[in-house]
């Protein structure tokens, strides 16, 4: 029997569904996209307690967006690009900039390791599945299907490799 | 909301794992948003003028904190972003790090704030920073000439803050 493409997305979804529920333990609590003028283009949860509402989650982002410019300013030598981890009392904050301006950062439990590398997989993900989308117009909130499946796929496999440590 | 340490000098300041010349500056500011003191022992860059870097300082703490407070994933009483808030209360921060320089900061219940900017892979300094509060109630809240809210001017303060703070690895 031959699986159409949708039925195939509905299976791969309802997968990470169930991968949801075995691993219940957030690493991660959200991630976080905004594009290089400091709008949010991109917004997930993933379990954090209180999920903020749309008008929040976009005067945080571009709240984060001045604190990098601001710290950038505030250096005591030449060359600074901007806040790459805030350590909060519950939560630890991983920024990662692209050349072209856009930050990606992830809200995660203090001390998570090998934040740095998740988000040069999500960058990738961002470069293959949303600039790569001929219908996707620059600047604007990413509403890529075949992103959402592989962040989730890429961030579920981090969680997986985390427990397995 | 922690306490810091009895009425004397703990005897034995953190051990410092390496000596070195770490540290960039240091700010403390009082509830008020007013600079209680400035030090700079390495400093290559002056991007504006001193009144203007302790605003945009303190601003940026403000703001850090009313973000931080906001983003806490772990409570879901968090009120509106930028809502004022009193010292210990909500979700604070205690370091960032950027790729030039790392900024460690401590707030004491009575809203003083202490700021420390070191090279960028320097270890957790929250024991160093409560070490330092404790120089400044030994040697700036006890000194009975001094007026509360005003620029901190101890000879005795300032050098053995520079001891102290060459022994931050």
């Amino acid at each position: 029997m031959c699986m159409s493409h949708q039925d195939s997305i509905a299976l791969k979804l309802s997968l990470i569904d169930s991968e949801k529920k075995r691993f219940p333990m957030a690493a991660i609590y959200s991630l976080y996209i905004i594009n290089k003028s400091g709008g949010l283009i991109f917004y997930k949860d993933y379990g954090s307690a209180g999920r903020m509402d749309t008008n929040d989650s976009l005067r945080v982002a571009s709240l984060w967006h001045s604190m990098h410019v601001i710290s950038q300013q505030l250096s005591p030598t030449t060359g600074c690009s901007g806040i790459e981890l805030l350590e909060a009392d519950t939560f630890d904050l991983h920024c990662f900039q692209s050349l072209t301006g856009t930050k990606f950062f992830v809200v995660c439990e203090p001390g998570t390791q090998h934040m740095e590398s998740l988000l040069k997989d999500i960058y990738e993900l961002y470069t293959d599945y949303v600039l790569k989308n001929p219908f996707y117009e620059m600047e604007m909130p990413i509403r890529c299907e075949l992103f959402d499946i592989n962040l989730s796929q890429a961030v579920q496999k981090d969680r997986v490799a985390m427990l397995g440590r | 909301m922690q306490f810091f340490g009895g009425s004397e000098i703990s005897p034995s300041p953190p051990v410092p794992t390496a000596s070195g010349n770490n540290a960039h500056m240091m700010y403390v500011f009082n509830r008020n948003g007013v600079c209680l003191l400035y030090r700079e022992w390495n400093r290559l860059l002056h991007t504006l003028n001193a009144q203007q870097d302790h605003k945009l300082m303190f601003g940026l703490l403000f703001s850090l904190k009313s973000l931080t407070a906001k983003m806490d994933p772990t409570n879901a009483e968090k009120g509106n972003l930028g809502v004022p808030q009193l010292s210990g209360q909500g979700c604070s921060f205690h370091s960032f790090r950027t790729n030039t320089y790392k900024l460690s900061f401590m707030e004491s219940p009575s809203g003083i704030k202490i700021i420390l900017v070191t090279h960028p892979r320097t270890g957790d300094l929250r024991e160093s920073l409560k070490y330092i509060y404790n120089l400044y109630v030994e040697y700036v809240v006890k000194n009975p000439l001094y007026a509360p809210g005003t620029p901190i001017r101890s000879e005795l303060f300032n050098t053995s803050l520079d001891q102290y703070v060459r022994t931050i690895a």
